[in-house]
């Protein structure tokens, strides 16, 4: 124990990256400036948005101080996109300077744990982000000072700005171990963390609008803790969780904490050597860690939801505003959602070539070991995986809350299991039948997942369109469609198009690989040699 | 001390390092030769638990590489072919960074940076930046760095690589003094005649196997069969040509000049002895009889094929 709080002290208070990092920082003439030139445009926005407020001897006090109000979520949601775009560029130029430079293997090479290096990285990159926070604070006291907002709101939003900034630099470790340009892994950060956004939004999103005001509830929602760029709606007001009255901000630096944590140990198990045991380790930890996580956030969350309000929605049981089949219409597209990532990935996980596999890959394409030892072929399909038990966390979640039946459950674990082993095997297929490169063998396997899902869309669409107009329902069409699983009303037509689903792709891998040891054996026989 | 024990890397279907076995002792300083691609620097990577070998494993004062790195970590000083160094700092600073690294105490750091200045022949450059350095200073300072925390084990991959004669001379007695102060140094080097001077023990490597190992007198005496002779008279050496071409343990002989024969010879140290008595009392004006010794680039040489993985 006193070993390990003594770690912990020299990782996070006695790093000595931080303080090398630091002495580097402090040296240069462009970091003044560029901080002067910052609060300059601060406070001269500030000061053009406040001589717009007084004007107009109509509006009353209460009036002006709604807009000092609005200004100051306004100022606090350009604040974050300012903090989203510096924090992941300040960890990556950290973290692949020590590449580029080649000094990451001597400091590896000193008795330092990863996460010592990585830890060190994000407080070095942190410390930019705190002062561009730090010099908005006086900006932000004008609000406080005039009416509006108040000194409490003021710390809460710069806590869970902090919070933000962190969770947008964890985004980026795990980018900016595995790249080699500074350039490239900005951009592919940014780009996670736009995805990362859209997912909160689309997964929390009916979550925070079951219980906005507009929908009777109150004026925040836990959920937004878990949402970037809506820190205005995670302050304020507490929720109950496990009988107590926890205030909204401690959920939301709670919450936020987990996921740097999740991301942290993805980077750790990026950069740790391949094959050492320490990186099974890290895997499996960080499998378990995000499927833990998802599973408890939204355990927490749903009760909270749930309990805001007890006043009846739009007719019907309520969720604190939204119907309970509202919400469940949420939750089934949010999920369909945030499945889209892996099955975009699903050609990068399968489909390679022949040449490639036989190349690179001898012993096939996925294998649990490759996964788990770090091994590159293995990185892929650890993301996908850890993807996967993040969405299953939260699926269970919600099971086990209430908001979802069992039956529903199943159709999506179904679903899940039969369209990935399909598409999964498409591109076995794909890869089997090409030999040339790796881009024909993706572009095959792209025409065969288009022509399952678009080439079917019309003659359903037309089938559905006569049923509607003569019997007023859907068309049973619908049901041997690709996608449809997850908002199937009838179970064992779910089920069974999940079982299809399975058996179909089964078969279609055990083909595909049939094919592929046969043209390795032809290569390798003397008459393929000799041909 | 070190015990290197049947450590193996492959990289998919290529195999890097194959299986490699030995010990080092405390001050020894053990050269490392091999051609480009054979294998050194990822033995030194496997040995400085920055690689995970694929088999066997290396035991560093009892503390294993593949279990025990952290420990393993503490007690070997580590550098690379290349500097790695940070420029926009100081020198003091940098020393500082890799002291606070090895958990040096803040209370303790001072004087062990001096120390080590002092020992690479830096304290004039305590205060300089970095990127002031030269060439030569820049690979003293990374070797300094290797010493901030008094390391048992020094790893040093190509450290002469890219210097000019002086500091190259320089290096070398620093290496010299390190491995006098009872620590083990594995030196990874091309330029094999300074390894001869230093090493007490060299191994050679060739598409990851080690082909020979020990101290430069024993490899050579081992791997050359026959012994060369060059004998140097005041006088002509056709007489003497032919009149040894008949005796006893001659293989062949060889006019190197008009006063200079060398002969492949295949007896022991006994029978040079008498050969040489021989010559003398036969009344031949001998000047010199001067056993020709293979050094480190013959055996390596002869060791190697020069082929690559």
């Amino acid at each position: 124990m006193i070993a390990w709080l003594a770690e912990q002290r020299r990782v996070y208070f006695s790093n000595a990256g931080v303080m090398r990092d630091f002495r580097s920082q402090l040296r240069g003439k462009r970091a003044p400036l560029f901080w002067s030139l910052y609060l300059l445009i601060l406070t001269l926005l500030i000061l053009f948005q406040y001589s717009t407020l007084g004007t107009g001897s109509s509006r009353s006090v209460a009036e002006i101080q709604a807009n000092l109000y609005q200004l100051f979520t306004v100022f606090v949601t350009l604040l974050e996109v300012l903090v989203c775009l510096a924090a992941p560029v300040m960890v990556v130029a950290q973290i692949v300077g020590e590449y580029q430079r080649r000094s990451i293997e001597l400091v590896l090479s000193a008795p330092v744990s990863t996460k010592h290096f990585l830890v060190g990285k994000m407080i070095s990159g942190f410390r930019y982000v705190a002062i561009l926070l730090i010099l908005a604070l006086p900006c932000a006291a004008v609000t406080v000072t005039m009416g509006g907002a108040t000194w409490q709101e003021v710390l809460e939003i710069g806590l869970l700005l902090t919070l933000r900034s962190m969770v947008f630099m964890a985004i980026a470790v795990p980018i900016a171990v595995m790249s080699k340009s500074t350039v490239k892994a900005v951009m592919t950060s940014l780009g996670l963390i736009i995805l990362y956004t859209a997912l909160s939004y689309a997964v929390f999103g009916a979550l925070v609008l079951s219980t906005m005001s507009m929908f009777g509830g109150p004026e925040y929602s836990p959920a937004s803790g878990l949402m970037p760029f809506q820190t205005s709606s995670a302050i304020g007001g507490s929720f109950p969780i496990f009988g107590f009255d926890v205030p909204s901000w401690v959920w939301s630096i709670l919450a936020n904490l987990l996921i740097v944590k999740a991301f942290l140990l993805g980077g750790q198990a990026a950069m740790s050597r391949v094959g050492a045991g320490e990186i099974k380790m890290l895997r499996i930890g960080g499998l378990l860690f995000t499927g833990l996580m998802s599973w408890g956030l939204i355990r927490l969350l749903v009760p909270a939801v749930t309990t805001v309000t007890s006043s009846p929605g739009f007719g019907g049981p309520s969720y604190g505003g939204a119907t309970a089949v509202e919400i469940q219409q949420y939750v089934s597209a949010a999920f369909f959602v945030a499945l889209v990532p892996v099955f975009c990935s699903i050609s990068y996980l399968s489909s390679w070539n022949m040449r490639a596999e036989e190349k690179h890959y001898p012993d096939g394409l996925f294998s649990m070991r490759r996964m788990l030892s770090g091994h590159p072929s293995g990185g892929l399909p650890y993301l996908v995986c850890c993807w996967i038990a993040a969405v299953a966390g939260v699926e269970f979640g919600i099971f086990q809350a209430g908001a979802l039946s069992t039956f529903e459950i199943w159709i999506r674990f179904g679903y899940v299991l039969g369209v990935l082993v399909f598409l999964y095997s498409l591109g076995r297929l794909s890869s089997a039948l090409t030999k040339a490169d790796i881009s024909s063998a993706r572009k095959l396997h792209f025409g065969a997942i288009m022509m399952v899902t678009l080439l079917p869309l019309p003659v359903i669409l037309i089938m559905d369109a006569s049923s509607s107009y003569s019997s007023g329902q859907s068309s049973f069409a619908w049901n041997i469609y690709l996608f449809s699983s997850p908002f199937m009303e009838d179970i064992i037509v779910a089920l069974g198009q999940a079982t299809v689903l399975t058996v179909l792709g089964a078969a279609i891998i055990y083909i595909s690989e049939r094919i592929r040891s046969r043209k390795t054996l032809d290569s390798t026989s003397p008459i393929g040699e000799q041909a | 001390m070190l015990e290197v024990k049947g450590l193996g890397k492959d990289y998919g279907g290529f195999t890097a390092v194959k299986t490699l076995d030995f010990n080092l002792e405390p001050g020894e300083i053990f050269g490392f030769i091999g051609s480009n691609g054979a294998g050194k620097t990822t033995t030194i990577k496997m040995i400085a638990s920055l690689l995970e070998p694929t088999r066997g494993t290396a035991v560093l004062d009892g503390f294993d590489v593949r279990t025990q790195s952290i420990e393993v970590r503490r007690r070997l000083g580590y550098m690379p072919d290349f500097f790695g160094l940070y420029e926009d700092i100081k020198v003091w600073e940098y020393l500082d960074f890799f002291a606070s690294l090895y958990s040096v105490s803040a209370r303790e750091r001072p004087g062990v940076i001096d120390t080590v200045l002092e020992l690479t022949d830096l304290s004039v450059k305590k205060d300089s930046f970095v990127s002031e350095l030269s060439r030569g200073m820049q690979q003293r300072l990374c070797l300094a760095k290797c010493l901030v925390h008094d390391p048992q084990l020094l790893l040093l991959d190509e450290p002469a690589s890219g210097l000019d004669p002086r500091a190259r001379s320089e290096l070398k007695g620093l290496i010299a003094e390190l491995g006098a102060m009872g620590k083990t140094v594995i030196v990874s080097s091309h330029i094999l005649p300074e390894l001869a001077d230093f090493c007490t023990s060299v191994g050679i490597i060739e598409q990851g196997e080690l082909k020979a190992m020990g101290p430069v007198a024993e490899i050579s005496q081992a791997i050359v069969e026959e012994h060369v002779i060059e004998i140097r008279l005041l006088e002509s050496v056709d007489e003497l040509a032919e009149f040894l071409k008949e005796k006893p343990h001659i293989k062949g002989l060889e006019k190197t000049g008009p006063k200079t024969l060398q002969i492949e010879f295949e007896g022991g140290e006994a029978q040079q002895a008498e050969l040489l008595k021989y010559l003398i009392d036969t009344g031949y004006p001998v000047i010199e009889f001067i056993e020709r010794t293979a050094n480190l680039e013959d055996v390596f040489l002869k060791v190697t094929t020069g082929a690559v993985q």
